[in-house]
């Protein structure tokens, strides 16, 4: 059994990733739940590349959004604590977008879910459109790219805080690299894509310390 | 220190691209039996090309003068030490965007160059803004779809390049529209633009509210002649002044009601846009006898545009920057509560900034107005009621600049008049002043030469 076999094979349960981490995504309230599920989607998306695209250049991918998801970590991680019981009770980090105000709440949750099955009826629906458009790309491959760009979108929808942006951004990004893997296979591209999931990343990073760093005299 | 190294290295860009050919022999003086230096145009990465044709030369000379004029005046504004690093690596970012073949990987680069400017938009110690999250959003999204439609009109062997005939075609120029629109911030992707320029540091804003949008207009012009333009030529034409015109109306009369003066600047860039887009309206027409997909004075106007719409928006910014910094800390920053009566105290402020107001207005007697009576003239000859249009909404930018100068110089308990900007500020914006009402008086020192430089640009069906 050949390389392309096992890719096939694992097609349809790295789908099934995508739709569920990007669920989490949308209704984690702990940032570490997110990026866990950021890092698998990753890796998802990485299985259905590599019908498109060679190991070398999909490993690339797959460590550039590791690597995006770690640099979000180390910088959450290194925002100061809580001080008082007040900043606590309040989720001191809730205003740099860490904790997703609204999610907590049952109400939250629901209309979270609501919105998702709307996203993926459009998926499911749009994604036949997709494959008659893009021909290279398979159905399979064309409802995750579709559930990313999708529920990328719908975050970006709930939240205006650095934190899930930045996820929604990098989780869309991914989609739309998903579909456009199938019709380009130049390493510039895979090269400056992979930098800009990075340098996302970083401004991420950035926009999370930003405002506890010094300010400039 | 790093503002000096920084003014120098654009300097030396600018003259280098002024006089260094490409591709021709440079002879070194004492050495002409030793063989030429030539410079290559075009740089391989990964099997791209980044091409630097000769032609562009008069292009990379203006955006790196433009890039020390801005550097020059970052010191003089306080715009944090992240200014002139990271206005460097914008600038060298955004003229690979100019070089990239196939040019349609020049989205990427706009993305890398957004955010760049993110630390410059959101320096440490301060909240993040929703504008720079918007920014950030919008760049973003209109990437793939650049990407997406340069993917299908590259394929145009497979479909006739017709808007009406082919779905494919169809969906491309949509795919294109939608992308140029969220990165140029073109209505209705255009609220970032007003919230950056009330949220950040004017100086920092109103130097990426000048950069990124110049660069993707340069970066329209061969996208829409290559690709758009050919897919339903009149279409287009009156799909891009209906949204110039927009753009235009929409930025000024918004700018004539603001009551914040950072919000007011953002207006003005947003009404500028729409200026840009009237000037790429400007077709079809006839250069020297040939057929072309604009009018003559298009590119000129497009071109010249550039020059005062920088010259404006540096005087502008630089100006808020001074008020800026004069702030109360914990009083907000540039209501018109805040700065009533500012004049008193930093009057070559004030007076700086209701020159620029006017020099958007397209006032006469300043920089903006040549150019704007050019294209109020073509448009004329075009569409009287857009001309008509455009000529109305410059009486929003006159009105903001007047309601500015009325803040300004009233109020309750007004001091004595006094000079409170650094010698610095007070030279630089004097040479403000000077260029604005220079180029006013005096286009065609300044114009000319751009003006003849974008006659070269003949764009043929």
């Amino acid at each position: 059994m050949d390389w392309n076999y096992w890719i096939g094979v694992a097609t349809l349960p790295a789908v099934i990733l995508i739709a569920a981490t990007t669920l989490s995504l949308l209704i984690s309230t702990d940032w570490r739940l997110s990026l866990l599920a950021l890092a698998l989607q990753y890796f998802g998306v990485f299985i259905l590349i590599l019908r498109f695209w060679p190991f070398e250049m999909a490993a690339a991918k797959l460590v550039a959004g590791w690597m995006a998801a770690a640099l979000l970590g180390i910088a959450i991680s290194n925002l100061p604590l809580p001080k008082t019981q007040d900043e606590t009770d309040q989720g001191h980090l809730a205003w740099l977008g860490v904790e997703k105000l609204g999610m907590g709440m049952l109400s939250g949750r629901i209309v979270s879910l609501l919105a998702t099955a709307l996203v993926w009826l459009v998926v499911f629906t749009f994604a036949p459109q997709v494959v008659n458009f893009v021909p290279e790309v398979g159905l399979l491959q064309a409802w995750a790219s579709l559930l990313l760009i999708g529920m990328g979108l719908l975050q970006l929808g709930f939240s205006s805080r650095p934190f899930p942006c930045i996820v929604a951004l990098l989780t869309l990004l991914s989609g739309a690299e998903l579909l456009y893997a199938a019709v380009e296979l130049s390493i510039l591209v895979a090269g400056l894509l992979a930098g800009i999931n990075l340098a996302l990343a970083l401004v991420g990073a950035y926009l999370l310390q930003a405002p506890t760093m010094e300010e400039e005299a | 220190m790093s503002t000096l190294i920084g003014i120098s290295l654009c300097l030396l860009l600018a003259w280098l691209a002024w006089q260094v050919p490409i591709r021709q022999a440079i002879y070194l003086a004492p050495w002409r039996a030793l063989s030429a230096l030539i410079v290559e145009d075009t740089l391989f990465v990964f099997g791209r090309q980044l091409v630097l044709a000769d032609a562009i030369r008069p292009l990379l000379i203006i955006i790196y003068l433009t890039v020390a004029v801005w550097m020059g005046g970052a010191f003089a504004a306080k715009a944090g030490s992240f200014f002139v690093p990271l206005g460097l690596l914008i600038a060298a970012t955004l003229t690979a965007t100019l070089a990239v073949r196939p040019f349609l990987y020049a989205s990427l680069l706009i993305e890398l160059a957004a955010l760049v400017s993110i630390p410059l938009l959101s320096p440490p110690g301060q909240k993040v803004g929703g504008g720079v999250i918007r920014f950030l959003t919008y760049q973003t999204l209109g990437m793939p779809f650049i990407l997406f439609a340069g993917w299908i009109l590259g394929l145009e062997t497979a479909f006739p390049l017709d808007f009406f005939q082919n779905a494919e075609a169809a969906r491309a120029a949509w795919m294109a529209a939608l992308g140029l629109a969220l990165l140029a911030g073109i209505f209705p992707f255009h609220t970032w633009i007003s919230m950056i320029a009330e949220e950040s540091h004017p100086y920092a804003a109103g130097f990426i509210l000048f950069t990124v949008p110049t660069v993707i207009s340069i970066f329209m012009l061969p996208f829409m002649v290559e690709y758009i333009i050919p897919l339903a030529p009149a279409f287009v034409y009156v799909s891009l002044r209906f949204i110039g015109i927009l753009m235009v109306l929409v930025g000024s009369i918004w700018c004539a009601f603001q009551s914040h003066l950072g919000r007011m600047l953002g207006f003005a860039v947003i009404s500028e846009i729409g200026y840009m887009i009237l000037a790429l309206s400007l077709g079809p027409g006839g250069v020297a006898g040939l057929d072309s997909l604009f009018l003559p004075e298009a590119m000129p106007i497009f071109f010249s545009q550039i020059l005062v719409r920088g010259a404006a928006m540096t005087v502008w910014a630089l100006s808020l920057s001074i008020l800026y910094n004069q702030r109360r800390p914990g009083r907000g920053n540039l209501e018109f509560k805040q700065v009533q009566g500012a004049a008193r105290r930093a009057p070559l402020a004030a007076l700086g900034l209701v020159l620029a107001h006017f020099t958007l207005a397209g006032l006469p007697l300043l920089a903006g107005f040549p150019v704007r009576l050019a294209l109020w003239q073509s448009l004329a000859g075009i569409s009287l009621p857009t001309a008509m249009l455009a000529l109305i909404s410059s009486m929003g930018m006159v009105i903001a600049g007047t309601r500015s100068l009325a803040v300004l110089v009233t109020g309750e308990n007004l001091g004595e008049w006094r000079f409170s900007e650094s010698l610095i500020q007070k030279v630089l914006l004097v040479l403000g002043w000077g260029m604005l009402l220079l180029i006013g008086l005096f286009p065609q020192w300044f114009l000319g030469p751009i003006s003849q430089a974008a006659s070269a640009f003949i764009f043929t069906p």
